[in-house]
């Protein structure tokens, strides 16, 4: 029988990601149905897996935003002029 | 959320990419250069990621009109930026780093668990169960930044393609050149050092 270890340390992403295989999924269900620690382990990885997607990038420098387009933009015109579309 | 569905408007910023249109430059920057410079420092190490981004943007410019639409135009970026980085490595394979537990706190912590693998103590349980809350607190959102910034650069990467640019593991394995286990692996060791952040932050309110 699957432990709490290791489905806490080894099974649980990939529960929550659709990616155990059938006999490995149905592993987990049946511990998560006795097992009270584990279903509040996992809905608290749950949560975390929210919070990651959920966190918002670090948003990048304005300045230097600009300053790269227009220098990729120029990059781009120069190629524009020597090869022109046919 | 990055806000942008680009698979959505791919054809249409590609159109105003081609034409040459700055602020479309800059939208494709402003999404894209931060997570490009994290799959460059998986590869090459954090001293060589910014030229290599740089880098990355020439190439992409160069061969903007060339692409071909058979991959959505993010994962065209990785890949671009993944093969500037991994032209540059001198030879061999470089080692995924799935070795790293040290510093994971709660759940590889041998004190955590019975010889039968049971829980020592039960998991606490958390009081603030929605993500808009946790988020909404600076503390919280500093200590998840410091916890993130903490991570190996591999697991970094791999949390950037998955969680926040929702890439398939295919598609991060082939970018990476790791397998789709050692993927599952980091995904795995990074969201458990966030689990052990936020238990520590729920039972102490403190970072």
């Amino acid at each position: 029988m699957l432990s709490c270890k290791e489905l806490a340390q080894h099974q649980a992403s990939d529960y929550l990601d659709g990616q155990l295989t059938l006999r490995q999924r149905f592993g987990v269900q049946i511990h998560l149905a006795l097992c009270d620690h584990c279903r509040r382990f996992i809905k608290q990885l749950k949560l975390v897996k929210k919070v990651l997607q959920a966190k918002p990038e670090p948003i990048m420098d304005e300045v230097q935003v600009k300053s790269l387009a227009d220098r990729l933009a120029a990059v781009h015109r120069e190629q524009k002029k020597s090869s022109p579309p046919l | 959320m990055t806000g942008y569905e680009l698979n959505r408007d791919d054809s249409e910023l590609l159109a105003r990419l081609i034409a040459g249109e700055v602020a479309a430059f800059e939208q494709l920057i402003r999404h894209f250069h931060h997570p490009m410079k994290r799959v460059a420092q998986a590869i090459i190490g954090e001293a060589q990621a910014e030229e290599v981004v740089q880098e990355a943007w020439l190439a992409v410019i160069k061969s903007l009109q060339d692409f071909q639409r058979r991959s959505s135009l993010k994962t065209w970026l990785f890949t671009i930026v993944a093969n500037e980085a991994k032209s540059r490595l001198r030879k061999g394979k470089r080692e995924v780093s799935i070795e790293d537990v040290a510093g994971n706190g709660g759940l590889y912590e041998e004190s955590r668990w019975l010889s039968d693998g049971h829980w020592v103590d039960a998991p606490g349980e958390w009081h603030d169960n929605s993500p808009e809350v946790l988020l909404s607190y600076e503390d919280f959102r500093k200590c998840l930044d410091k916890t993130l910034a903490k991570l190996p650069d591999d697991q970094k990467a791999v949390l950037t393609l998955r969680e926040y640019q929702g890439l398939e593991l295919e598609e991060i394995c082939n970018i990476l050149d790791v397998s789709a286990s050692n993927v599952r692996v980091l995904i795995h060791r990074a969201r458990a050092k966030v689990y052990a952040m936020v238990e520590h932050f729920e039972e102490t309110g403190k970072c």
